[in-house]
């Protein structure tokens, strides 16, 4: 599902989201987004993973572009440990002629304007983090000190970033000088019979298939406490849905997708799968 | 899932793939218990946190059937809570049953605030104990057509189960007319729907009864909809007599008929309360249980028992109105009371006086259920207990007393320790040391280092070509540092330590069978070699290191043995400790857990340590015993986890090392992704932990 509009590779700061991206709301989410962005407060999206706030992101992108005809664009950065400033704000490359500077894909963001997300904040060091600081506040600039100049962000520039605050995460956290700078919605996986709808449409599975993954989400969920189990993922639902779809037996499916995909323990993968093989008929 | 012996599966085999299943279906944790006398099929009784199962399931010939027996009870258990069998309220109307009979919510008075609505609706009915057997059965012939709608996989077991439930059915024939219909009533729950030959008497009874029952397959049936198909079972029941009698020539009746005529219920509810003569209990009607369902009679009232305690509350329940103003609140010692479904001789059961969960042992005023602990001096420490039936913290329920342990008359045992092992400390010393080469943590962009970073490297050299200054920190380090750890070695002095351990004596690695002047050893003193050695290796190592003992009788008495405080330094004061540590009592681990992390906690250091080191299961006297039998195993185990979680929580890396050869199984549960590991030999103690702390922190 190649969303992108225009050749294959193109700039990062030119990508934007060519179609409506299916979203389903679960409660007031767009709403609140919508005000953070008119606003222009920066947000924080934090959830489980597979739970939809990178298709919320992008749906917000879309929707928040249609009254200027076009999405806005969506600048994705994947955080990790060993990421520099400079990989977020660019450097000096070298070339014939000497030097060149390239702008990072923040840099670039904050030019263009539209969504800049740094998904997986929390993996970054809290050193390179502190370069944003400057652009979530009133200030809204971005200092590149090695050319010695400062940016002013774009009018429709804003920061988002995500993380998942889950039980067995690591014990790394947001220092709270960056945290307190973005305004937090909560995702969690949707109640079952929009988790049903959404699995219905994403894997092009019938009615009765999709209720069924959505009932045997909810069931393994209840399983997340005390940190026995992180999931299922609506993501892994949607891949049962679709291999179902393709063929392969609902109950193998989920064995597949939902039960061996969420942990090497075999009393837990067993639990899990009577829960499988009772809702699912063999 | 077979056993060797055939196709029976045991509960035990079961547990823990079935625990799992249960929590994901209900949401709710529950121990899975094996009755006791599995003959007896009254007993039931199943709390908000226990159920009870048969030991073993043997009725069908294929190991997949008998475990589909268990799953089949369970989906049921569950099913209570999924489909809302306690979220019964007065004010919500029934969905399927237009011409309602029950009186307005407004008109039923509450004897008391708290009062459930259940207790309420029974309170309609002046034969109480019928009227929640019938209830029972309706209410779960409600669930299994709701367990089979929604869980299409396990249509076939509860086909199967259900067929075999009927199988077992008592034959009618013998039976007055009203416990005929109370057994028909049950026969059609579980889907029979065979013509039956009976008297005249009976065949328009059986038409209306199942009538009456058949919208509780509904998808839209809630648990009001059981209620008003009480309403209408009960009458029909009662109206029949209960007395041996010739009713006349049996002929057939088919229950799937639709009735003559309507039902008309010209009852009035409530019920006036009836007097009761003599011999009363003769006419009452019992139901013979269903082996796969549970019995919850006590919990349809809100009665939560901590235990066990179904008699008691059945009694209440129970009571006559007259007898006692504040039925839920008192046990009257007041008029006989028949409780069939009690026990199946008849008799009459008082509640045993004190209640079973009391400890006698404990004289002194302390209260076992009220029980906050107060810490009253500076070596005394107030911990919270995890009780897993409750899924919640009893906060201040330990009280820990520390003590720093006397020195014994000299440190001859240490020195004589570090002689008889003298070839092992070195070589452990030079493996600690000498782990820099192994798997480092490598830090980019560093002002020295064994390496260059190539990207700083570049990067530097494009700013300098750019007319800028070059950033100097252009080297990767690896990261052995100082040596940031901090250890607690954790050692169990439970009584049991004073067992011999026994070993081939060419295994001890000290060569010689008598060391100290003794010709064998016990665990304590294999423990204590242990510290010996431990003691001299980190004094070599440098690393921070506290060696504590733990035991106690009772939670207000657990004792934590200070040998070496982790703050204090090495000395010949430390070292003549060792040979006095003794034998104390019992193991409460979860708060010994908890002091010991507390150490560390005070302890600034980067990698933190936590060995347990132990003979045996945790157990204390009240150390989950108020579950009842065999519940305080778990109890303590689940405890002991959750201290070893709140540790890992506060960035503690816990190890459990244990010798108990029977602590594969109860190991495994509580050290599920915790490293934890078996000695087979004890008397390899000193040895294996030395090797093991080297691996740790390597």
């Amino acid at each position: 599902m190649n969303l992108a509009r225009g050749d294959l590779a193109q700039p990062a700061e030119a990508y934007t989201i060519a179609e409506q991206p299916y979203y389903l709301p679960v409660s007031d989410e767009v709403e609140v987004f919508e005000a953070a962005y008119s606003r222009r407060i920066p947000v924080l999206l934090k959830g489980p993973t597979g739970c939809g706030k990178t298709r919320f992101l992008e749906y917000m992108c879309w929707r928040l572009g249609q009254p200027q005809g076009e999405a806005l664009p969506l600048v994705t950065i994947t955080c990790h440990e060993d990421m520099s400033a400079s990989d977020l704000v660019g450097r000096y490359l070298l070339s014939s002629e000497g030097t060149e500077w390239q702008d990072g894909p923040l840099t670039r963001a904050v030019k263009s304007g539209g969504i800049c997300y740094l998904d997986e904040v929390v993996e970054a060091r809290k050193d390179t983090l502190v370069v944003i600081h400057s652009l979530t506040d009133h200030r809204r600039i971005l200092a590149i000190e090695k050319r010695g100049i400062v940016l002013r962000a774009a009018d429709s520039f804003l920061l988002v970033v995500s993380y998942n605050p889950g039980y067995q995460s690591s014990l790394k956290d947001l220092k709270h000088s960056t945290r307190q700078r973005f305004a937090a919605v909560e995702f969690h996986y949707p109640p079952r019979e929009l988790e049903t709808r959404i699995i219905e449409h994403e894997s092009g599975a019938a009615p009765e298939t999709a209720s069924a993954l959505a009932l045997i989400g909810e069931k393994v969920r209840n399983l997340n406490h005390q940190g026995l189990l992180e999931g299922p993922s609506t993501r892994l639902l949607i891949y049962a849905g679709r291999l179902a779809v393709q063929g392969v037996g609902l109950r193998r499916a989920c064995e597949v997708a939902v039960v061996h995909a969420m942990t090497d323990d075999r009393v837990l993968q067993e639990g899990v799968t009577e829960v499988v093989k009772a809702v699912v008929d063999g | 899932m077979a056993e060797a012996s055939g196709s029976a599966v045991s509960i035990d085999q079961v547990r823990p793939v079935l625990s799992i299943y249960y929590r994901a279906l209900s949401a709710r944790e529950a121990e899975l218990m094996a009755q006791s006398r599995p003959e007896d099929r009254r007993q039931f009784a199943d709390t908000a946190t226990t159920i009870r199962l048969p030991p073993r399931a043997a009725r069908f010939s294929m190991a997949e059937a008998n475990f589909g027996w268990f799953k089949v009870a369970l989906t049921h258990r569950a099913a209570h809570y999924e489909a809302g069998t306690f979220r019964f309220s007065l004010d919500v109307p029934a969905a399927l049953y237009p011409d309602t009979q029950l009186p307005p919510a407004a008109s039923l008075p509450r004897r008391h605030p708290d009062e459930t609505d259940l207790q309420v609706f029974f309170r309609l009915f002046s034969r109480r104990a019928l009227a929640v057997d019938v209830f029972t059965v309706l209410e779960d012939f409600r669930l299994d057509e709701w367990c089979k709608r929604t869980y299409p996989g396990l249509r076939l077991d509860f086909d199967r189960v259900q067929a075999d439930a009927l199988s077992e059915r008592p034959g009618l024939r013998s039976m007055p007319p009203r416990a005929a219909l109370a057994e028909i009533l049950v026969r059609l729950s579980l889907g029979a729907r065979d013509p039956l030959s009976l008297p005249r008497l009976l065949h328009e009874p059986v038409r209306q009864l199942r009538a009456a029952l058949d919208p509780l397959a509904s998808p839209a049936a809630t648990v009001t909809d059981t209620a008003e198909a009480t309403l209408r079972a009960y009458a029909l029941v009662t109206r029949l007599p209960n007395l041996d009698a010739d009713y006349g020539d049996a002929e057939l009746v088919d229950p799937s008929s639709d009735p003559l005529v309507p039902a008309v219920w010209r009852e009035r509810w409530p019920e006036p309360e009836r007097v009761r003569l003599e011999g009363d209990a003769v006419l009452e009607a019992t139901i013979e249980p269903v082996s796969y369902r549970d019995a919850l009679g006590s919990r349809y009232t809100g009665y939560r028992p901590a235990a066990p305690l179904e008699p008691e509350s059945i009694f209440r329940l129970r009571e006559q109105a007259e007898g006692d103003p504040d039925p839920a609140g008192q046990r009257s010692p007041g008029p006989i009371i028949t409780s069939p479904a009690v026990d199946s001789h008849d008799e009459i059961r008082r509640p045993p006086e004190p209640l079973p969960h009391d400890h006698p042992e404990h004289e002194d005023d302390f209260d076992e259920h009220a029980g906050h602990v107060h810490a009253d001096g500076p070596n005394c420490f107030a911990y919270q207990e995890w009780d897993h039936r409750a899924a919640t913290y009893k906060q201040s329920w330990c009280l820990l007393r520390e003590a720093t342990l006397p020195p014994a008359g000299s440190s001859a045992f240490y020195r004589e320790t570090l002689q008889a092992y003298r070839h092992l400390v070195p070589e452990i010393r030079r493996q600690l040391e000498g782990f820099a080469a192994t798997g480092l943590r490598r830090l980019r962009r560093q002002p020295d280092g064994e390496e260059l970073d190539l990207d700083a490297c570049i990067e530097a050299l494009a700013d300098l070509r750019a007319g800028l200054p070059a950033d100097d920190r252009l080297y990767i380090r690896k990261q052995i540092a100082e040596r940031d750890v901090a250890v607690v070695f954790l050692l169990d002095l439970s009584s049991s330590t004073a067992d011999r351990v026994t070993t081939a004596e060419s295994s001890r690695p000290i060569g010689g069978s008598t060391l100290h002047g003794k010709t064998y050893s016990t665990i304590i003193d294999v423990e204590k070699e242990s510290v010996a050695v431990c003691m001299a290796a980190m004094q070599q190592t440098g690393d921070a290191f506290g060696i504590y003992g733990f035991s106690g009788s009772g939670r207000s008495d657990v004792r934590f043995v200070v040998i070496k405080d982790i703050e204090e330094r090495m000395s010949q004061l430390v070292a003549a400790r060792i040979d006095a540590l003794k034998p104390i009592h019992t193991t409460r681990m979860g708060a010994a857990i908890r002091h010991a992390a507390r150490k560390l906690h005070g302890h600034d250091a980067r990698t933190k340590l936590l060995l347990l080191v132990s003979d045996g299961r945790p157990f204390d006297h009240d150390y989950g015993q108020q579950y009842g039998e065999g519940a305080e195993v778990e109890y303590a185990i689940r405890d002991t986890r959750k201290a070893l979680d709140e540790a890992r929580g506060a960035g503690i890396r816990t190890y459990v090392l244990t010798v108990d050869q029977g602590g594969m199984d109860y190991l495994r549960d509580m050290c599920d992704g915790i490293d934890y590991e078996v000695l087979a030999d004890m008397s390899m103690l000193p040895v294996h932990l030395l090797n093991l702390y080297r691996r740790l922190v390597s």
